[in-house]
């Protein structure tokens, strides 16, 4: 073999200024992007102040319209007198109660099944059909056989537990092998692996499947309230202007049920933001 | 040992967010020769191939390629990359091709090159196998092979072993020579292993942890296959890594 | 001394494996199993009720199915009828939906910019639920094209969505073997993007196709004409005729799962190279 030339290079500093490799920022993305937004704002109110003008539809909404309607009703209330507070909090309410419910159940059921598959799978033909009808297919029947608060919250119950139930179950044996074997290896009992392991990793999915139970059970509780009601609740305010033709109203009330929902959403977002910090990535 | 006209010419230097990777990085590679660049872990290595593969433009400076300005589009660059590359829906065999269809080469021509290169990884009996079915070792062999079938300016591969156990990697490294040999091609081969560069390069480049800088330039005449147990062999090599530490220093000495 | 290295073969994995025969008809025992204890349970939480008259029975429930399958409902609407009305509207809106699904996501999937400034309209309209839109649909909207809005409404955001998030997940990697090659953008997108988001493309639509199901029973309860399903189980719940109800029901649930189960199918087939599926 022959022998090895070591050429040296020695080290180059390149005019030992940074400020010449890195270059500066211009304007910050953020504020192009409020100004992007504000622009589609003008474009949407300019296609709708175009369509209500062209439109040959009395009942079509306006934008004056709207804002006289969103006035009237948040200072005066809907024509049978009743707040818009009031119908908010109604709708609100009936929602949590059956929320909490579905929670408390959707989680305990999971949490069994997924911790001894073979009830789950082996009634599959059983839940797999009922899972599948739409809640809002329950109405009639909660219609007819209850009355009232109940058959709201049974709405909102059937609305929101399978979606827990299910993100409950799948999240189960989702949860690393490896991480189980940690606690194993150290002694621990099948108690503390649930504890300290499964519980922590099925957390987040659970919040997961929670927010989106909510959504589905706030699209339930408008249905319903279309459907069989008493004189309060979102979902009635809007059939009933709808009833009296006046569609400014109506989409009042149609912005305020978007606004609840998606305060629901945020709100549990942020929850999962807040206390899942170790996760890297959150989903919309 | 670097002869006649340079390949390729890079002057570049680079900043990532308010960073400097690259202080100053100036070489030339010449035709057929097989390049070593040899660097610690996270020194910038990856954002160097990034650059001289025409994927970065550099903050400062340019990369030249027969004299123009490097560009994918316009120049024959194959490149192994670090990560699996392999792309997950496609067969061995697609894997392979999806170089040639960008290329726009297709029919018989192509079925040529494709079966002829994966004879030389030894993949034949794969080809109509998914990612999902085949092991670590074997993505980065559909990796090389798809690199081999493009008729190549340059070829570039960025630690392609890293990630694989110490057997293959040893008998991966005799395939590279083994094909290198074969096909001729002007190499840029990246990695953080001392042994592995002293045991493939022809000339070796070696850099500071970040921000990167030449720390030294060695010319390896030693013949291949090269015997790793050879006192030459291990003479150069510990040089190599008595260099590294004191490159280490000085960067530590000089903040 | 040279390396010698021995040739070992790589065994290549089984994707899926069928279970062995013991194993099924096991299954199939307990799950009719679990089908008899259901009915017990309900017999029994029958004969716990006071209230007895309205509550369906197991007994009640098939023989109104079949009457319903048989005979039609009480207007002499066949079933069949039914479930074509509603099925046609379902299928013309989900159809729709995946269409501008798939284009808006993409693009605003590639341009991110677009997606960014029109946040704040599509936000809020997201979040209404596609219900909420039933009393406007109702008077502005006539006919087919009443239905076939809110079905939109309530398909195209789970595939929208579904586009948009699966593009920045792309792996980049893949994206460079395409550059290095010489590869521009259109055929990145091609030869990349769109193989990468296919998954996630379909699981979207399986969703898409679930939530449009219950958008149109809900559409068909509050605002109907005289055929489909929702209307079908409205009209027996006025006549207090539970069984009916419920056999519509199970109508109902049947189909929905029918068609998860056809879309979850064609993932398993065309997707041979994932590792996971999920459910």
């Amino acid at each position: 073999m022959a022998n090895t030339e070591l050429a040296e290079t020695g080290v180059v500093q390149f005019n030992g200024n940074p400020e010449q490799i890195i270059k500066p920022r211009r304007i910050p993305r953020r504020l192009k992007i409020y100004g992007y937004n504000l622009i589609t704002l003008g474009i949407f109110f300019l296609v709708w102040y175009g369509i209500q003008s062209s439109t040959t539809s009395s009942y079509f909404p306006t934008i004056g319209g709207v804002e006289r309607a969103a006035i009237g009703l948040v200072t005066k209330g809907d024509i049978q007198g009743f707040s818009l507070v009031q119908h908010a909090w109604a709708s609100s309410v009936r929602v949590f109660a059956g929320f909490g419910l579905a929670l408390v159940m959707g989680v305990t059921l999971g949490l069994l099944m997924g911790l001894y598959p073979f009830i789950y799978e082996n009634s599959k033909v059983i839940i797999e059909p009922i899972r599948f009808i739409p809640p809002i297919a329950w109405i009639p029947m909660s219609m007819i056989l209850l009355r009232g608060f109940a058959r709201y919250v049974f709405i909102i119950w059937v609305g929101a537990f399978f979606p827990i139930f299910i993100s409950v179950l799948m999240s189960i044996p989702r949860v690393e092998t490896i991480l189980k074997d940690s606690v194993k290896v150290y002694g621990g009992s099948r108690w503390d692996i649930l504890k300290r392991i499964v519980i922590p990793s099925v957390t987040p999915e659970i919040l997961a499947g929670a927010r989106i139970g909510l959504g589905d059970s706030w699209m339930c509780i408008v249905a319903a309230e279309m459907i069989g009601g008493e004189p309060i609740g979102a979902g009635r305010l809007i059939l009933k202007y709808a009833d009296l033709l006046n569609m400014n109203a109506v989409v009042v009330g149609m912005i305020l049920i978007g606004i609840i929902g998606f305060a629901c959403n945020e709100v549990v977002l942020q929850i999962e933001k807040r206390l899942f910090r170790w996760r890297s990535q959150i989903t919309l | 040992m670097p002869v006649g006209k340079p390949r390729i010419e890079i002057d570049v230097a680079h900043s990532y967010d308010s960073i400097v990777v690259l202080d100053h990085i100036k070489f030339d590679v010449y035709e057929n020769e097989f390049l070593c660049i040899l660097g610690p872990s996270g020194c910038g290595k990856t954002t160097m191939a990034n650059l001289i593969a025409g994927l970065l433009k550099p903050s400062v400076g340019t990369v030249k390629l027969n004299g123009e300005i490097v560009n994918p589009q316009k120049h024959n660059i194959s490149y192994v990359f670090q990560a699996r590359s392999c792309l997950p829906w496609r067969t061995v065999k697609d894997n392979v091709k999806i170089a040639l269809e960008i290329k726009g080469i297709s029919g018989p021509v192509a079925e040529e090159k494709i079966a002829n290169v994966l004879q030389i990884v030894g993949l034949q009996d794969f080809a109509d196998y998914y990612p999902n079915q085949i092991s670590g070792g074997m993505k980065q062999r559909v990796a090389i092979a798809r690199a081999f079938c493009v008729e190549g300016d340059l070829l570039i591969l960025d630690e392609p072993f890293g990630s694989l156990d110490a057997q293959t990697r040893y008998v991966m490294q005799m395939e590279v020579l083994k094909i290198c040999e074969k096909m001729k091609r002007t190499v840029i081969f990246i990695t953080n292993n001392i042994e592995e560069s002293v045991f493939l390069a022809d000339r070796l480049i070696v850099l500071s942890s970040v921000p990167a800088r030449m720390i030294k330039e060695i010319n390896v005449n030693f013949s291949k296959p090269r015997n790793v147990t050879h006192p030459d062999f291990l003479q150069l090599r510990t040089s190599i890594s008595n260099l590294s530490e004191i490159a280490q220093d000085a960067v530590g000495g000089s903040r | 001394m040279e390396l010698q290295v021995p040739e070992t073969p790589v065994r290549p994995h089984k994707i899926a494996s069928t279970k062995s025969g013991f194993a099924n008809f096991h299954k199939v025992f307990y799950n009719l199993l679990s089908v008899a204890i259901f009915l017990l349970l309900w017999k029994i939480g029958l004969s716990l009720l006071v209230h007895a008259t309205y509550f369906p029975t197991p007994e009640g429930t098939i023989k109104a199915a079949i009457g319903l399958i048989l005979n039609g409902d009480v207007e002499g609407y066949s079933l069949i009828t039914h479930v074509w009305a509603s099925f046609t509207k379902v299928l013309f809106g989900f159809g729709v939906a995946l269409l501008t699904g798939i284009t808006l996501g993409m693009i605003m999937g590639l341009y991110p910019i677009i997606y960014a400034a029109a946040k704040i309209i599509i936000e809020p309209i997201r979040f209404i639920p596609p219900v909420g839109w039933v009393p406007m649909a109702i008077v502005l909207l006539s006919g087919f094209s009443r239905f076939a809005f809110i079905i939109w409404l309530g398909a195209f955001f789970p595939i929208f969505i579904s586009v948009l998030t699966s593009i920045p997940k792309v792996d980049p990697v893949a994206k460079d073997v395409v550059k290095v090659y010489g590869g521009n953008r259109r055929q990145i997108i091609k030869k990349i993007i769109i193989p990468s988001v296919m998954p996630e493309i379909l699981t979207g639509a399986r969703i898409s196709i679930g939530a449009s199901w219950m958008c149109i029973v809900a559409a068909e309860m509050i605002a109907g004409e005289s055929t489909g399903l929702g209307r079908l189980i409205l009209k027996y719940a006025d006549l207090m005729m539970t069984n009916e109800v419920v056999a519509g029901m199970l109508f109902i649930g049947i189909i929905g799962l029918g068609c998860n189960e056809v879309i979850l199918q064609i993932e398993k087939h065309l997707f041979k190279w994932r590792t996971r599926i999920t459910l």
